[in-house]
């Protein structure tokens, strides 16, 4: 951690792009938080001492947002996320391939995706962002089977965004590598460059998951969840309103 | 339901919980009849393994009835009596086709934190840490037993629990390290801790036709243990393990060494307060020290075996010997799956009877008690099987 911030102090002073490293310190601060968080569920003992430290460390990732989004406001931002990730199925590309092109099938591995549906041959798209959803048209683009897909959403689109999915055949008919590229317009582009930043950390997570579940549901017809399993912390949940 | 949670560093509590419901169509939930205290479960107690959360329900030892199923499991009948692996595994991705069940690419719903730690993910384990997975462990009166359709394995009626539950975990995890090694009758094998994985990795040994096993420890009654099984001992408080091993060997030390200790050896002397002092402040995860010892001692060319259980970094291990000797080095999490039926075949055979290893039989509201007692050597506690219903 240390020798992170220090590799990254210095990319802040040497370098002309400032606002890219700004954006690198935020999510770093992100990530030191989600460690702060994990320790105040195992840790009851330092409770103080790691509110003071969690304070510390919210105060300076709302500084660095503030002079991420001061430095970007001179930067070209576009707000133009692109993510990519890649998967190793095990089956056919013409498999994998037949499962993608219905699009219906999307809300069973897209995390936050609720319903896909045809009409007129063109894509309709209603996705969860947050308290709310976004919803979309988009046209196929390209369609070679058992090779390429790709989309693009039209008619000014809540979420303006394209995406491409190839499906290539591993060394010695093991399956097929399904490669996965999406791009759109950040919803929360005016926040500036560290909401960007932190945006596309998110979105790569999130579209790597996605690819993760459309292997789990391909090579098992399901993926692995632990929600809705007995835990302690229900129990603890349940005495904490009883005594209130 | 009645189950163990995890709290803190030793701090372990009985709690009534929800019981466990089909999450997957693959799933079943099994009524536990016995379930089992592992050494690995101590490195929890203790606060090494990394992710995990107050409330976790920890366990992988355990067996019992299936109660239901869901609705893709057809080669299962509510109210089979079984015996469930502790790691879970699809049985449909590259690995499981491999046989590498323990890699399983799809049952660890928190790949991507064991991505950031370990580079890859292995596969989804019970009750044992968030990294592989978050699964609600066995130490309970019910779970929820994932692609169940692969992993349990049903036992025949005439085999009681207590002969049948190590094939959980401890025995294929002893069986396979001690299978790593290449054993020929003219091998001497050495093994590091006589805990139950030890003592597995002894039997295994000799039923893989070892020549010699010698076991080291401190405690008396595990040494003892370890004798019985047919092994020569070194107390290493009493004398020099390299000395000794070299000694017996003519000089050119074991042909195989095995750790069946992991992260928390004990040492005596400045290099165990080196390493308590560095695990402490989090410089290393381990303490390495029956590893360093054994890499040492090993013969040139000869193997090493570890399924003893690391979690994240340890230091000073003397890659040296490793490179310029020539070792093997063979590891990994156990893929039970394999070696559930050899392994029932050789109890059915009466080869082995594994309910050896146990020393105490509690309830599971014990359970609390069996840990400290486990983890202190109290009562020359060496395995400990409770019973929840």
């Amino acid at each position: 951690m240390g020798l992170r911030e220090i590799g990254v102090g210095a990319g802040i002073l040497a370098s002309e792009r400032k606002a890219g490293w700004l954006r690198a310190r935020v999510a770093g601060d992100v990530i030191d938080l989600a460690m702060l968080k994990s320790s105040f569920d195992s840790r009851r003992s330092r409770r103080v001492r790691l509110s003071g430290a969690t304070a510390g460390v919210a105060a300076i990732t709302a500084a660095d947002i503030f002079y991420a989004r001061k430095l970007s406001a001179v930067e070209p931002g576009t707000g133009h996320i692109r993510v990519e990730a890649s998967m190793a199925v095990n089956k056919p590309a013409a498999e994998c391939y037949e499962f993608w092109r219905d699009v219906t099938n999307f809300p069973k591995f897209m995390k936050n995706v609720e319903t896909t549906r045809v009409s007129d041959g063109r894509t309709h798209w209603k996705v969860r962002a947050g308290l709310t959803n976004l919803e979309w048209d988009a046209d196929i683009t390209e369609d070679v089977p058992s090779e390429t897909i790709s989309w693009q959403s039209v008619n000014c689109a809540e979420l303006p965004n394209s995406g491409s999915v190839r499906f290539e055949p591993r060394l010695g008919a093991r399956g097929a590598n399904v490669r996965l590229a999406m791009e759109y317009e950040a919803p929360a582009a005016g926040l500036g460059g560290a909401a960007d930043g932190f945006l596309k950390t998110i979105s790569q997570h999130q579209v790597r998951e996605n690819l993760r579940r459309f292997k789990s549901v391909m090579e098992c017809g399901e993926f692995p969840v632990t929600e809705g399993q007995p835990s302690g912390r229900q129990m603890c949940a349940a005495k904490k309103e009883a005594v209130q | 339901m009645k189950a163990l949670c995890w709290y803190g560093k030793e701090d372990v509590r009985v709690e009534t919980v929800p019981d466990p419901r089909i999450l997957n169509p693959r799933d079943a939930i099994v009524k536990i009849s016995s379930t089992a205290i592992c050494g690995s479960d101590l490195h929890l107690y203790g606060g090494f393994i990394p992710s995990m959360r107050r409330g976790d329900i920890i366990g992988h030892e355990f067996m019992g009835e299936i109660v239901e199923l869901g609705s893709k499991v057809s080669n299962l009948r509510v109210g089979d009596r079984v015996v469930v692996p502790f790691p879970i595994a699809c049985g449909n991705c590259f690995s499981c086709e491999a046989g590498m069940y323990s890699l399983c690419e799809n049952s660890n719903p928190n790949a991507w934190m064991a991505e950031k730690l370990w580079g890859h993910s292995p596969a989804g384990l019970f009750g044992y840490s968030h990294l592989t997975g978050g699964y609600a462990g066995g130490q309970a009166q019910y779970a929820r037993v994932p692609f169940a359709d692969v992993g349990p394995i049903k036992v025949p009626e005439h085999l009681s629990d207590e002969q049948v539950l190590f094939l959980s975990d401890i025995f294929p995890t002893g069986y396979m390290a001690a299978e790593a090694c290449g054993i020929r009758p003219e091998h001497t094998v050495a093994v590091w801790g006589c805990g139950p994985v030890g003592q597995f990795v002894i039997k295994s040994a000799f039923l893989l036709g070892a020549g010699r096993v010698i076991a080291i420890d401190r405690f008396p009654e595990r040494l003892r243990m370890a004798r019985e099984s047919g092994a020569k001992t070194i107390n290493y408080e009493d004398a020099d393990v390299y000395d000794s091993l070299l000694e017996i060997t003519g000089g050119l030390g074991p042909d195989s060494v095995i750790d069946a200790v992991g992260m928390e050896a004990h040492a005596p002397g400045p290099i165990g307060a080196y390493d308590r002092f560095k695990q402490a402040v989090m410089l290393q995860t381990g303490r390495p020290t029956a590893l360093r010892q054994a890499i040492r001692a090993c013969r040139n060319g000869g193997t090493v075996s570890i399924p003893g259980v690391y979690g994240g970094f340890v230091d000073k291990i003397p890659m040296g010997s490793v490179m310029n000797r020539a070792l093997t080095i063979k590891s990994g999490q156990t893929p039970v799956q394999r070696y559930l039926h050899p392994l029932l075949e050789r109890i059915v055979k009466g080869e082995i009877d594994p309910g050896f290893v146990i020393t105490h039989r509690m309830k599971l509201e014990d359970a609390p008690r069996a840990y400290s007692m486990f983890r202190n050597k109290q009562d020359e506690c060496i395995k400990v099987v409770l019973s929840p219903n």
